[in-house]
């Protein structure tokens, strides 16, 4: 079943088309990895399926709902959760507080309930903070979960942000260069999380990555750009082979 | 005091304070009353500045101009049409929340300066229309307000003190609760990193006007206290330096703390009252404690207790 349907996305700043024409169908269950030299119009890709950007021309569907008639807030209640590639938490709360940050279009507590304190309202942020903190167990962050955030070292952070989106329960990951500046010991262990995660919580994860390796290794399917246009797409082995990926990295 | 004794009052410290403000009256002189219960009233101003720029990262300069609403909607009510205090309180408060929602209208819409300077422009265009529209605000002479009659088994102005601190504490929890709840971790996400409140799911505009409504409905609140505490309203009395004030006192105390609105509210009252016969020393005394503040403690006073008992 395709999921993700992208077609003729195009996104322009000013004159220099940073996506062209760009087509993509995701299948529901699928790890599908998105690689480009730098500047090849990656992340802008992502912040169009979130709709921060908006596009020029194009389709965008969500499981057969067109996401272009969607504010950017509202695409994580469609089922869509982000990361980002410099990481984006709030620095001086705890942990637990930054995962509870992305239940929030989730958490059905009444207004008046939680400024009065009333019993349903407590009752239910803590039913809120257990998900919270069985989502930290699960990544074996939990130690941290009182910690401020901005304290906590690189990849501990990495992970928050990525239990962040698992607690809006979506049915697509967007994860934009979820090992960057880590160690190959470090990549093994997000690449088999991942995995693990896909499993679970039965998601579908569309990653950008720098590192080639890591991703001929790991995802399952591969999409190169270059210059905003797709160059291939294909398996790992398809794409490896391709003459224009290899020029695009290599050069002539 | 030594370390425990430190931890031990830490730890009483609300039903500490509670019984201090309530025995306070009873044994002090009626000027240290009325002292009191103007920093109560400025209270109710620095925690809705708080709530608006310490917890919403929406910076107001225009803090005096809300409480002037809620003050001047009280003195015209009381004068004009009688209408009892009690009843008052949240008029006030509604009618100045629904200015606050026009206020965030377009506000939420700006950030940084440009907020800075519209509120400000807010603030200096208020009392120019109270000066300026004598049939209504009494223009330069400003408007009288009968103090209110209570129950009569303690004096007026006690009962008024007691009146502003049950107000008082009500907001200050209240403001606990919403601090600790969905609408205040989207208010934080929306001062910390906008990008994250908004791919969260957090509606910007809302939840900046909610910030506007709920703060000036606080502010509103005060202002109708002030008004009944004073007993005279008049377009001076709301001034820039009041709003300036407001923000030196929740800096000094803490930003985004409901126990810093509570210690700036104690200096922007005391400063002005301990000085007053000095023009302009008050000001030079706050605006020297804002810059040591801003050097050697940045999170404000609020903040000391967490610098000794500091987790890990």
């Amino acid at each position: 079943m395709t999921q993700l349907y992208v077609e003729n996305l195009t996104k322009s700043f000013e004159g220099l088309v940073a996506v062209d024409s760009f087509n993509l169908s995701l299948e529901k269950g699928t790890i599908l990895g998105l690689i480009g030299p730098n500047g090849a119009g990656k992340t802008t890709i992502f912040n169009c399926l979130t709709r921060f950007y908006d596009i020029d021309s194009g389709k965008i569907q969500f499981e057969g709902i067109d996401l272009l008639s969607f504010k950017p807030y509202q695409i994580i209640q469609l089922g869509i959760a982000r990361t980002f590639q410099n990481i984006e938490l709030l620095k001086e709360i705890p942990v637990i507080q930054n995962v509870l940050i992305g239940n929030h279009a989730f958490s059905d507590i009444n207004f008046f309930g939680s400024i009065f304190g009333t019993r349903t309202a407590k009752l239910n942020e803590k039913k809120h903070i257990k998900r919270a903190q069985d989502i930290l167990r699960k990544l074996g962050i939990s130690e941290w979960s009182e910690f401020n955030t901005g304290d906590l070292p690189y990849g501990i952070q990495k992970m928050v942000e990525i239990a962040r989106s698992l607690i809006s329960k979506p049915k697509l990951i967007l994860l934009d260069e979820p090992t960057a500046g880590m160690t190959a010991i470090e990549k093994e262990t997000i690449a088999e999380l991942i995995t693990r995660l896909r499993d679970d919580f039965e998601l579908s994860i569309f990653m950008v990555e720098h590192d080639v390796n890591f991703v001929m290794n790991f995802c399952e399917r591969i999409c190169v750009i270059n210059y905003g246009r797709k160059i291939a797409d294909g398996t790992p082995d398809e794409v490896r082979k391709d003459p224009e990926v290899i020029k695009a990295y290599i050069g002539d | 005091m030594s370390y425990t004794m430190i931890e031990k009052f830490l730890k009483f410290r609300v039903p500490l304070f509670l019984s201090f403000l309530f025995i306070f009256p009873l044994i002090f002189p009626s000027y240290y009353t009325y002292v009191f219960s103007l920093i109560g009233i400025y209270c109710f101003q620095t925690l809705s500045l708080n709530i608006l720029a310490g917890i919403t990262g929406q910076l107001s300069l225009g803090h005096a101009a809300i409480m002037a609403i809620g003050a001047y909607t009280t003195a015209i009510l009381s004068n004009k049409f009688g209408i009892p205090l009690l009843l008052l309180i949240p008029i006030s408060g509604l009618f100045t929340a629904i200015i606050g929602f026009f206020i965030g209208l377009p506000c939420s819409r700006m950030g940084g300066i440009y907020l800075a300077i519209a509120t400000m422009a807010f603030g200096f265009a208020v009392p120019e229309i109270c000066l300026k529209w004598d049939s209504v605000t009494g223009g330069y002479s400003g408007l009288r307000i009968k103090q209110p009659h209570f129950f009569g088994f303690v004096e007026d102005y006690i009962a008024l003190y007691y009146l502003i601190f049950l107000f008082l504490i009500l907001f200050l929890w209240i403001s606990h609760n919403l601090i600790a709840s969905k609408t205040g971790r989207a208010f934080i996400s929306i001062r910390d990193n906008e990008v994250v409140a908004e791919s969260m799911g957090v509606n910007l505009p809302f939840y900046k006007v909610l910030g506007f409504v709920i703060s000036t409905f606080i502010a509103g609140v005060g202002g109708c206290l002030y008004s009944f505490l004073v007993g005279f309203v008049s377009p001076y009395d709301f001034n820039f330096w009041l709003s300036i004030y407001f923000l030196i006192g929740i800096v000094v105390g803490g930003m985004g703390s409901i126990s810093g609105s509570i210690i700036g509210a104690i200096f922007i009252t005391l400063v002005p009252q301990l000085t007053s016969g000095y023009k302009h020393l008050p000001q030079m005394i706050l605006g020297a404690l804002l810059i040591v503040s801003l050097i050697f403690l940045p999170k404000g006073l609020a903040a000391i207790p967490s610098l000794f008992n500091k987790k890990r």
